[in-house]
């Protein structure tokens, strides 16, 4: 085990500005497509950010804090509730009820696609091709084998594919 | 060809600004001392908030007693005991009150003494009827031990002074121009919000939040189609609890059972875990593991060896509580119970089985219930009905329980004997007016309305009946004696009527 330097209190923030810098783009896009609304996933991701200062000092030290990150925003957000309301409003959003989203038909499409996946399709996607976490590290976060995300995360990749009618490269598993 | 890192990369916003690491502390630091100040508060006068104050259709004494709003009823209690709300209703029917159509039950797994069972209407399907429905919202659906949580009502025709518990400091407020006051509950830290709306008042009740999100909540409230909707207005990081699936049943049910010089309780009710929670939480709910799930540990003030859980099993809301332990000079926990109290109250929990309501009946060492189509015959015997009305439909529909046993008989005697009185005025029959006010007269001897008191002192730990229900007898005889012309008998029959008002042919 290797020894964790002791840093100063200004530098572990600064650590933490720049982690949520670096992150915060793609941790965001990450609850738009996992909620289908994009100022609930700011919401979302504010609550996820809150939580990871909470643990700052225990998540800075791991090899990859962006998959923690990652694995307690998706966490977050798949309470049945919260999946519930988030579900309604997306669908809302997606009908062109309230505040739509902001780029465009193309990506009202693919997150209606997105969402007609199951549960375990969705999250092994997005965390594997979306959050780029490993095949063990999606595997740990969904708490299964790394062979059930490999699997799962090939047929949400085929149905993606199948309702888009689009040409859609393999990924590299 | 794009790959599917480039279709799902095209949803990463370019336009979002990251919060600082000192906004982000500031947040966590403003929700830990929210929790630290805030952390619980039953929510148990919820009831009492609603109705005890309201001043809509209260009659009599308040404590156990009966509001009308739009035509139906709501339970009026004192805030303090939820079980022990009468079923007393101003629109009496002869069908059964509490048909007892759950399918399935938890028992302890040896025959014991069963010492009650009973069922009750879950207030919030009370308040449906009432055309108050409730939402229920939460700001951490995963941690309903330490969540904020609150309940919106609106309370149609109402006014933001007619609501509120005594026992509360209230303060008058007025935002976005609308009059309304604030009410923090002293000991038990709950909250709430009362805001004029146009036809009445919104009201939020809670636990856990502070108060300017109490008022948010009260703010973000609508009137669609006579109840409270928050829709797209909910405050930022609450969400709406999903209600409660619909089940064979709108009816909690309660079973008391003695275990070692104590006395276990279960109550088992239609309900989502935020709102048992929310009604029973004070300081220092925490979460509890019961059954391999999560549950939430509830001290209960004063009752420091007496601890209860709650957890969600099947759509129905579990809530297990023990009276009567014996302390062992244990370090007190931090959820409001003992250790060995708590592992005790959860090795039970662990511990009850699931049965059919054969199971159910065969766990029974109450005589009651085994004799129950006897002792019912015997009511009607000591107390019969006037001439010509049916009783089948009574003695076939009896609920199981003995509580609801007697309140359906005591109602179908009460209800049948006004009916006769209302009857005889209409037809000018003396006689029979003078019989029926003197059965009427006699109620707190009936034999039915002595075992329903009995059987609620059992239930509720203590007399409650005995000292009002007499004087509340004798003062509708009072006003019956008074009753002459077709005017004051429809005013009567307004307040006291019974949904039926003639005998049948």
């Amino acid at each position: 085990m290797g020894v964790v330097p002791v840093r100063s209190r200004a530098a572990v923030v600064d650590d933490l500005d720049r982690f949520v810098d670096m992150h915060y783009k793609r941790l965001v896009g990450l609850l738009i497509l996992r909620s289908g609304d994009e100022h609930r996933a700011e919401e979302l991701a504010q609550e996820s950010l809150v939580k990871l200062v909470k643990h700052w000092d225990r998540v800075r030290v791991m090899e990859h804090p962006w998959a923690w990150l990652a694995t307690v925003a998706m966490n977050q957000s798949r309470s049945r509730w919260r999946r519930l309301a988030m579900m309604e409003r997306a669908e809302r959003r997606l009908v062109g009820t309230a505040d739509g989203p902001s780029s465009g038909e193309d990506l009202t499409e693919l997150l209606m696609v997105i969402h007609g996946l199951p549960e375990r399709q969705r999250m092994a996607l997005l965390l594997r091709h979306y959050a780029r976490l490993s095949v063990e590290e999606t595997a740990a976060a969904m708490e299964c084998a790394e062979g059930t995300v490999k699997s799962l995360t090939s047929r949400a990749i085929e149905r993606v594919r199948d309702e888009l009618s689009e040409e859609i490269g393999d990924a590299n598993d | 060809m794009r790959t599917i890192e480039d279709v799902l990369d095209a949803v990463t916003p370019s336009a979002v600004d990251p919060p600082t690491a000192e906004q982000l502390t500031a947040a966590l630091d403003a929700r830990e001392r929210r929790r630290r100040r805030l952390a619980a508060g039953a929510a148990a006068g919820i009831i009492g908030m609603l109705i005890a104050g309201v001043g809509i259709g209260v009659r009599g004494d308040q404590r156990v007693e009966t509001a009308t709003i739009d035509q139906t009823t709501t339970p009026v209690t004192d805030g303090r005991n939820t079980t022990a709300t009468e079923q007393t209703s101003t629109s009496r029917r002869v069908e059964p009150v509490a048909p007892w159509t759950r399918r399935w039950f938890l028992v302890p797994p040896e025959p014991t003494e069963v010492r009650h069972v009973s069922t009750e209407h879950r207030f919030w399907d009370q308040a449906q009827r009432a055309a108050i429905p409730s939402i229920t919202v939460t700001d951490d659906p995963d941690t309903p031990a330490s969540a904020g949580l609150a309940q919106i009502y609106h309370l149609d025709g109402a006014d933001i002074n007619g609501i509120g518990d005594p026992d509360w400091d209230y303060h008058s407020i007025t935002v976005a121009g609308r009059p309304g006051r604030v009410g923090i509950d002293p000991g038990r830290q709950r909250i709430a919000a009362n805001i004029a709306g146009e036809r009445g008042v919104f009201v939020a009740v809670a636990v856990g939040v502070t108060e300017d999100e109490v008022i948010d909540l009260a703010l973000a409230a609508r009137l669609v189609d006579g109840a409270a909707h928050l829709g797209d207005r909910i405050p930022a990081g609450f969400t709406v609890v999903d209600p409660p699936a619909p089940g064979p049943t709108d009816h909690s049910s309660t079973l008391g059972w003695g275990s070692g010089g104590r006395t276990l309780r279960l109550q088992m009710s239609p309900a989502t875990i935020e709102e048992i929670v929310l009604f029973h939480r004070s300081q220092g709910a925490e979460a509890v593991t019961v059954r391999a799930t999560e549950g939430v540990l509830l001290p209960q003030p004063g009752l420091e060896s007496s601890p209860a859980i709650v957890w969600e099993q099947d759509g129905y809301v579990m809530l297990l509580s023990s009276e009567g332990e014996q302390t062992s000079g244990g370090e007190r926990a931090s959820g409001g119970g003992t250790p060995d109290a708590v592992d005790r109250l959860v090795a039970v929990a662990n511990s009850l089985q699931r049965v059919d309501q054969t199971g159910l009946i065969d766990r029974f060492d109450d005589p009651f219930m085994r004799r129950q189509a006897e002792t019912v015959q015997a009511w009607l015997t000591a107390t019969p009905p006037p001439p010509g009305w049916d009783q089948s439909p009574l003695i076939n529909t009896v609920p199981l329980g003995r509580l609801e046993t007697a309140v359906l008989v005591r109602h179908y005697l009460e209800c049948t004997w006004v009916a006769e009185w209302a009857d005889a005025i209409r037809t000018g029959a003396r006689g029979r007016r003078t019989e029926a006010e003197a059965r009427l007269a006699q109620r707190a001897k009936w034999p039915v309305f002595i075992a329903e008191t009995a059987a609620r002192n059992e239930i509720t730990g203590g007399p409650e009946l005995p000292t009002q229900a007499p004087a509340e007898f004798q003062r509708q005889a009072e006003r019956m004696a008074v009753v002459e012309t077709p005017d004051q008998l429809q005013e009567f029959e307004a307040d006291h009527g019974c949904g039926f008002v003639a005998p049948p042919g």
